[in-house]
């Protein structure tokens, strides 16, 4: 027999297989048959584990009792978790690279110098879960913090950058978190709206089966081993990548070498290429919408919502900006309006737990030095502030909390 | 950036049908089945990027409004004339697209982006999260449409009423990839109820695995042969030949793989969509091949180029075949490439042709000949890929690598 068309198929199915997926009985055991499949994949050939000890950051971290938990940025399960230690004081810490320190001699993470300042709270060793996610922008720090709150750390800290905390240019960057991040903002109907927008079928889909089928939520890994394996494969040898300073591509080819949504945006319309480097920072802070316009207001409120909600002790802190950005006066006035607009949501969103320091850290420290305006070469007067505002905030939450930080360093 | 990923777009449309099915099959009013299956495809392209959304809304109410008039003005002295002119309003996108393509892809995304935001309020801000696009679909888009407007005008069908044209513009399966449907491919199957419903869902269920294992089983492994292009320096005569060769098998396998997926979950619905590949590389002479490859856009063409420019009349039939193979060339690309690429074809379909009209082939060819045939066919088809995808100034050193001269 000829097989032609579908309906040959379906002839043959008649005739050799029983009428394989000819009644709704007979495809819907087909179905299960392939979940069932699935299943047995996951657990007869298991995915390579990920190592996060090979994450970028964590070179940097041996030795420490600190990690970063973000996986790649195509990995959709986000970020993997560490088994709870009990004996830990764990803080789960949150932020884009603004809690770096870029100092290119000595970098390092501002959550890491804090945990040195205090070593031990309610006499347990402290624990650093970092999400540091490069370029994160809200509905990213959203994502993470809602899977943050869901693994029950002692502590949870925010790192909001003023300059996209508002900026309705760009609300997400990460879109990798939305299956990882599924179930723990599914269940608040507040998000809903939020996941209508920013989520699709094939996210809620997948989270779904994820959560069952480790063929599914490993698929990224899968993927990974092979594409190697038929990278080896074929006879094909590419070309040495383009030395650099060659010719610079243009016009599309330009656009399609953009790594993000946002640098297309940037270059055309928001930030147009005649605003020299170091002003671009600061014309991004000014582009933030405060006045109720853009998304980011909800993303902003649900966020500390759910924080103050989970009943566990968290701080929200807008990181500091380079102080000398802000002799600009049309820079300060933008910072002023951020912060402003912060307290407001934050005074909606109050919880006893909950500490929103809405002030940048900018208006509360002296002595900060920064590469740019954003990213910090020395972190200590921020460090100091941020050690000692966990402290007083976990001792008004309870009293009996055991919080002593390490005496501050001697000023040269 | 501007390499949209099409399985992402099936990813979806199959989460959404396992929904949609059952929901569509016990709503029995015949508008509201094409409201909701138009809804569908708005808001799969909402998913891509909701200034893509927006842009075909406008796009399909143009089209609406100028196929009622083409049809109200067809019998009129002035008909043909407005017909012109609403031909060229529904062609002048894409063609603009083509022509100017740079300009065109960044002020699609700035204005889009612009109306997006003013429309949609702080639900715009989503606009600008989804990646940077090229106008996904416009071809398809513009075929149906122009194909709606020429049966308006013709008197095949009569003007629609603006549900219909909803429910046409946005038919789910068929937004990204195609096939060019017609309307009235797809017009009777919303207005009866099916009754073998479980036929459908085996056949569009086997449909789908046959697209999924072209797709990832065959295509996938082959990717990298389209690297090819760029390694010429870089590797010996027989694997630029032998990766020529694969590259061949890629593009039919993951083309095809994809219209698969699209005609698999039309056939989920109800709908019953014609073939868009009919095992092309076994043919064995230039018309049979373009006959069997891409099938909806050579019928597009057939009916809109080929049969108008009197391909049915001996007189007239080499030009009428050399005309559509250059537009079929030049839809893909309005480039020197793609110039070659259709003069190229050309030459094989008008030889083959006039060597029908010296010498018929027997009936009953024997097996060996045919498989000759096809693989000298294959072979035909097969050198002129490259141009598919090379720019101008590549074509030379291309070639020239592929026959040993360096």
């Amino acid at each position: 027999m000829k097989i032609r068309n579908v309906k040959d198929v379906a002839q043959l199915l008649d005739r050799r297989a029983g009428s394989a997926l000819g009644r709704p009985l007979s495809i819907l055991r087909t179905l299960i048959w392939v979940v069932v499949g699935a299943y047995v994949i996951g657990l007869l050939l298991p995915a390579p584990k990920v190592v996060l000890a090979k994450n970028y950051y964590n070179h940097r971290l041996t030795h420490l009792r600190a990690r970063d938990l973000v996986l790649d940025k195509n990995d959709p399960r986000g970020w993997q978790h560490l088994k709870r230690n009990p004996h830990r004081f764990t803080i789960a810490w949150i932020g884009g690279s603004t809690i770096q320190k870029v100092d290119p001699k000595h970098p390092g993470f501002v959550p890491v110098d804090v945990m040195r300042r205090l070593p031990h709270i309610d006499g347990k060793p402290v624990q650093i879960n970092m999400y540091l996610m490069e370029a994160s922008r809200t509905f990213d720090l959203f994502a993470a913090t809602a899977d943050a709150l869901r693994t029950k750390p002692d502590l949870v800290v925010l790192d909001l950058n003023p300059i996209w905390l508002f900026n309705p240019n760009d609300i997400q960057s990460w879109t990798n978190f939305n299956p990882a991040a599924f179930p723990s903002l599914v269940t608040d109907p507040g998000n809903w709206p939020l996941l209508s927008a920013l989520y699709s079928p094939s996210d809620v889909a997948l989270s779904l089966a994820s959560g069952h089928l480790a063929s599914i939520r490993d698929r990224w890994s899968y993927a990974k081993k092979l594409r190697e394996a038929i990278d080896k494969m074929t006879p094909l040898t590419e070309p040495p990548p383009p030395a650099p300073g060659g010719p610079k591509p243009t016009g599309l080819e330009y656009i399609a070498t953009m790594q993000e949504a946002q640098n297309f945006w940037n270059y055309y319309r928001n930030l147009p290429r005649n605003i020299p480097s170091p002003k671009r920072y600061p014309a991004a802070l000014m582009q933030a919408a405060t006045d109720g316009s853009s998304l980011n207001d909800m993303i902003v409120s649900q966020m500390l919502d759910m924080m103050g909600d989970s009943k566990i002790p968290a701080l929200a802190y807008v990181s500091a900006v380079d102080p000398s950005t802000l002799t600009d006066p049309a820079v300060d006035a933008a910072l002023h309006r951020i912060e402003d607009h912060l307290h407001a949501i934050a005074d909606d969103n109050a919880a006893r737990t909950l500490l929103v320091q809405w002030r940048s850290g900018t208006r509360l420290v002296r002595g900060l030095k920064f590469r740019d305006m954003a990213h910090m070469i020395d972190d200590e007067p921020m460090v100091n502030e941020l050690t000692e505002t966990i402290c007083s905030h976990l001792a008004e939450i309870d009293s009996s909390t055991v919080c002593t930080p390490k005496p501050r360093k001697a000023s040269p | 950036m501007l390499n949209f990923d099409s399985f992402e777009f099936f990813a979806n449309l199959f989460v959404v049908l396992a929904v949609l099915v059952p929901v569509y099959r016990l709503v029995t009013n015949v508008v509201a089945r094409r409201i909701l299956l138009g809804l569908v495809g708005v808001y799969l392209l909402y998913l891509i990027a909701p200034r893509l959304a927006l842009f075909y809304l406008a796009f399909w109410f143009v089209v609406g409004l100028l196929q009622w008039v083409v049809g109200r003005t067809a019998e009129k002295r002035f008909g043909t004339l407005i017909f012109a002119a609403a031909s060229v309003a529904v062609l002048a996108p894409m063609v603009t697209w083509k022509i100017w393509t740079e300009t065109f892809v960044i002020d699609f995304n700035l204005w889009g982006n612009s109306a997006a935001r003013t429309l949609m309020g702080p639900w715009g801000d989503v606009d600008l999260a989804r990646d940077i696009i090229l106008p996904l679909g416009l071809s398809f888009s513009t075929f149906r449409a122009f194909d709606l407007i020429i049966k308006t005008y013709l008197g095949a069908l009569d003007p629609i009423r603006a549900d219909e044209v909803f429910f046409y513009g946005f038919f789910p399966p068929v937004q990204l990839i195609g096939p060019v449907i017609q309307y009235t491919e797809i017009r009777d199957a919303v207005r009866t109820k099916r009754t073998r419903v479980t036929d459908d869902l085996r056949e569009g269920l086997l449909l789908v695995v046959s697209g999924l294992f072209k797709i990832f089983v065959v295509s996938y492994p082959l990717q990298s042969s389209s690297d090819v292009f760029g390694a010429l320096d870089q590797n010996s005569l027989g694997v630029l030949w032998l990766e020529l060769v694969l590259f061949a098998f890629y593009f039919f396998f993951n083309f095809a793989g994809y219209s698969d997926l699209a005609i698999g979950a039309s056939r989920l619905l109800g709908f019953d969509i014609g073939r868009n590949f009919d095992w092309p590389y076994t043919k064995t002479n230039p018309q049979s091949f373009w006959n069997a490859w891409h099938i909806s856009l050579t019928g597009f063409f057939r009916r809109n180029v080929f049969v108008p420019f009197g391909g049915m009349r001996e007189r007239s039939q080499y030009r009428a075949m050399v005309l559509t193979i250059m537009a079929i060339a030049m839809w893909h690309d309005i480039s020197i490439p793609l110039l070659v690429f259709g003069l190229y074809h050309a030459a094989g379909l008008v030889g083959h042709r006039y060597l029908l009209t010296k010498r018929q082939p027997p009936a009953d060819e024997p097996l060996f000949r045919r498989v000759a045939k096809a693989g000298a066919l294959f072979a035909f088809v097969d050198l002129s890929l490259p141009l598919m995808v090379v720019k101008a100034n590549q074509i030379v050193p291309v070639y020239s690598h592929l026959i040993g001269v360096s």
